[in-house]
């Protein structure tokens, strides 16, 4: 994963500030492995999740409604975190709301790295009308607050899995876009570019094997920094009402069925929400470290 | 658990805080020197105008602002207002008699012109106000002087003044409406009611002020402020710190909080109609009236009324809320039976059809957990059921345009205390919730709603009731009682209408 990324110092550098540059990426590294191993283990909880969560998620008893943490239930079933409104298990919901999250963040992140790099890719390689177009498309973006739009397109087309994932997914291309865009266009006008193009080379060809490699680690920091956004984002609609449609647990739509019993029955929100904030957080520092890691100017400071 | 301790420290220390202050926090709880009322809701106001509101948000002002000819009390009665006495003169003329040396707020004689204009400004179709089939009864409205008003109606109507009492038969002064315009008029509203506009923050408050030369005495304030608080937690925090002295929607999980605190209290009224799952019966396979039974059938209503509800609530045996005319208290509630509800369902012939509940979350209280524990109930018997949340405007559209995909909830008010206010009027031929029809239903609704003779008409909605268990164009689910949170000094009844009775025989702030 992070640690197979090769790091190049840079020749220039006096050896003191490499010993302690390399001292830094040492650490740096270090807490990219533990973000990468926190959401590894996440996944690992949400793909086993049927055999982890003691309960069925969407299983209710109202009888042993918004029951307090505890071991031993008046339903004689064990509630570590509680149960919610419905009494559905938190734990369990909790555990099950991680699949959403992260199956919607990851899946939103492929889209908006697919659609955003390609933009990004042609409008720096192409120039011209064909960038001015693009970038006009990702302005005009940029200048509207996305979730109003999203709130729009969800209410149109009704909350379904594959509208959530490319509706969160869009939200994010102008970042790529733009990025990639400018260092294509740096990359486009170097020799090697020059030297592919008098031999022949075809366009395809120049992008994908020789263009496409030497953005990728840039491709794949915007993503991490993505990743934490959709999963906010997913939450976000889903506390709205438009992201996953009950019963299907996901920690937004927790967040929001408990928020009307904060004052008395927290574990159903506290939970979803620490969870998610904890997430967000490690990805998207993670994100942060391995932009440090990848990037020689910043690592030498 | 740690959760489990802190709480139970909470409580000791609240405990030990509480003896020590009891002495005069009890004695100061249970009276005020308060000049002023405060009251939040869970919603602004979107409109002063009574003729263009019915929104519960909304009438519990107008009402305050405005007169009606009659008024029904918190008991359930209809008692004088503007009107001091009305009789049938003949089965299609009503006779309303006015109270004399009555004043506009801007100091104005009242008048039965005003009266006429009311009603005509009702049904004028320029006008296109949200009353406007309030009073299809009605032929025309008649002042032969000052301080009488006659109603001519197309056909016996037995509920008119029951109908003058609601929201459409509010009077507004004829002169300053025609001077300043609607536009004006709902900017600075003039009524003859207990209390006076002064101004209005959108999203924030209405500031009233008591209306010395009332009729009906100067209610016990002399400010009256409504707040507007949609969150539940922080109005409720509003009531427990004294910001406010009455809250309304306060939902059943909440009320312990409430009851729970030295200086407040619960004061409820059995809300004066249904909470139902609208059927939108054109579409398959709740076309089918064995699967609408086998739905209704299915669901456990008294679970949900002791455990969602916290008891407070009643399970509807029909179409009929009890308080209503003609409700028939020998009819069992409707029950829960899995097993018969399995074979409908079965002997329909329904083949796993997707059935949707569109809900909101709080257009009623409670309707996305209840939605959920139905399609629960509804999956154990073996219906393929789902709930899908919709936004507060896509629900008001789909509403407009009848375009409901299987069921939706819907909280009939009962405008009359009568079933030709709820179920006449709301699945009636034309009526906002026309999605079924049936001839000797349609035939006896017709009969019913103009015929004076109450036993004819007792017959009539017997009758229906047989048709609508049948056909369940509602499959109604609760009656609940809709709960405000009050000061102990405060002295209130609320009315089950949703009408926020300010006048001083239904007010009062206990003084020391």
């Amino acid at each position: 994963m992070a640690s197979s990324i090769p790091v190049s110092v840079p020749a220039d550098a006096p050896p003191a500030d490499a010993a302690r540059g390399g001292r830094v990426a040492q650490r740096t590294r270090r807490l990219v492995a533990a973000g990468a191993a926190f959401v590894v283990l996440l996944a690992l909880v949400a793909a086993t999740a049927p055999w982890l969560a003691p309960h069925d998620p969407v299983r209710q008893s109202l009888r042993a409604r918004l029951t307090a943490p505890t071991l031993e239930a008046a339903d004689g079933r064990a509630h570590p975190l509680g149960t919610d409104h419905l009494g559905r298990d938190v734990l369990s919901r909790t555990i099950f709301g991680a699949r959403v999250s992260l199956v919607i963040g990851f899946a939103a992140v492929a889209v908006g790295s697919a659609v955003g790099a390609a933009l990004g890719i042609l409008a720096g390689y192409r120039g011209g009308w064909t960038d001015t177009v693009i970038m006009t498309i990702a302005d005009a973006q940029l200048a509207f607050p996305f979730v109003l739009l999203a709130i729009g397109i969800i209410g149109v087309l009704g909350p379904s899995f594959p509208t959530l994932v490319v509706v969160i997914g869009l939200s994010g291309w102008v970042d790529y876009a733009r990025v990639l865009r400018s260092q294509v266009l740096v990359l486009r006008s170097r020799e090697f570019v020059d030297a592919i193009h008098a031999l022949g080379g075809a366009v395809p060809r120049i992008v994908g094997r020789h263009i496409l490699p030497n953005v990728l680690s840039t491709l794949v920091v915007i993503a991490t920094l993505q990743l934490a956004r959709a999963i906010v984002l997913e939450a976000t609609l889903s506390f709205l009402g438009l992201g996953i449609q009950p019963p299907t647990p996901s920690w937004g739509g927790m967040i929001q069925e408990g928020r009307e019993y904060l004052d008395s029955a927290w574990w159903i929100s506290i939970f979803p929400g620490c969870l998610l904030l904890l997430t967000s957080l490690v990805v998207s520092r993670s994100g942060d470290w391995l932009r440090d890691l990848l990037d020689p100017t910043l690592r030498s400071e | 658990m740690s959760g489990l301790t802190r709480r139970e420290l909470l409580k000791a220390a609240g405990v030990a805080s509480a003896a020590a202050a009891l002495p005069t926090a009890r004695a100061a709880a249970q009276s005020t020197q308060k000049r002023e009322l405060v009251v939040a809701q869970g919603g602004d106001i979107s409109k002063f105008d009574p003729h263009y509101s019915t929104s519960s948000n909304d009438i519990r002002i107008s009402f305050n602002l405005f007169d009606n000819l009659v008024s029904r009390h918190p008991d359930g009665k209809l008692y004088p207002s503007l009107a001091t006495e009305w009789k049938l003169t003949n089965p299609t003329t009503w006779t309303f008699k006015l109270r004399q040396r009555v004043k506009w707020h801007n100091g104005d004689a009242f008048s039965a012109a005003d009266v006429k204009y009311s009603f005509e400004r009702t049904w004028d179709p320029k006008l296109n106000t949200r009353v406007s089939t309030v009073f299809t009864t009605v032929e025309r409205v008649e002042a032969p002087d000052a301080t009488t008003v006659v109603f001519t109606t197309k056909k016996p109507d037995p509920l008119l003044d029951a109908r003058v009492a609601f929201y459409g038969g509010q009077i507004v002064p004829k002169k300053y409406v025609e001077a300043v315009g609607n536009d004006t008029f709902n900017a600075k509203p003039i009524g003859t009611g207990p209390v006076r506009f002064v101004s209005w923050t959108k999203d924030d408050r209405v500031v009233l002020e008591a209306n010395p030369d009332y009729f009906g005495g100067k209610p016990d304030f002399d400010r009256f402020v409504m707040r507007s608080i949609p969150e539940t937690a922080p109005r409720i925090a509003a009531l427990l710190k004294g910001e406010v002295d009455i809250v309304t929607q306060l939902p059943p999980d909440h009320a312990e909080r409430v009851t729970g605190n030295a200086t407040t209290r619960v004061a409820g009224a059995l809300y004066a109609g249904l909470y139902v799952l609208a059927v939108n019966s054109k579409v398959p396979p709740l076309d089918n009236p064995l699967v609408k039974q086998a739905l209704s059938l299915g669901v456990d209503r008294e679970l949900i009324v002791k455990e969602l509800w916290r008891g407070r609530g009643i399970v509807p045996n029909g179409p009929i809320a009890k308080g209503d005319n003609h409700y028939d208290a020998a009819l069992p509630p409707l029950t829960y039976d899995p097993k018969e509800a399995r074979d409908r369902l079965k002997k329909s012939g329904y083949k796993g059809e997707e059935i949707v509940i569109e809900t909101t979350v709080g257009y009623t209280a409670n309707d996305k957990p209840m939605s959920e524990a139905i399609v629960a109930m509804w999956r154990d018997i073996g219906v393929n059921a789902k709930v899908e949340v919709l936004e507060y405007s896509v629900r008001a559209q789909k509403n407009r345009d009848r375009t409901f995909k299987g069921l939706w909830w819907s909280d009939p008010t009962s405008t009359l205390s009568d079933p030709d206010g709820m179920m006449w009027r709301l699945l009636g031929p034309g009526g906002p919730q026309d999605y079924w029809r049936h001839p000797r239903f349609d035939e006896l609704g017709e009969a019913a709603r103009f015929s004076v003779d109450q036993k004819v008409r007792g017959q009539a909605y017997k009758e229906m009731t047989k048709i609508f268990l049948e056909h369940f164009p509602w499959i109604p689910i609760i009656q609940p009682y809709e709960d405000y949170g009050l000061q102990k000094y405060v002295d209130w009844t609320p009315n089950p209408n949703q009408a926020l009775e300010i006048r001083r025989f239904a007010f009062k702030f206990r003084r020391a």
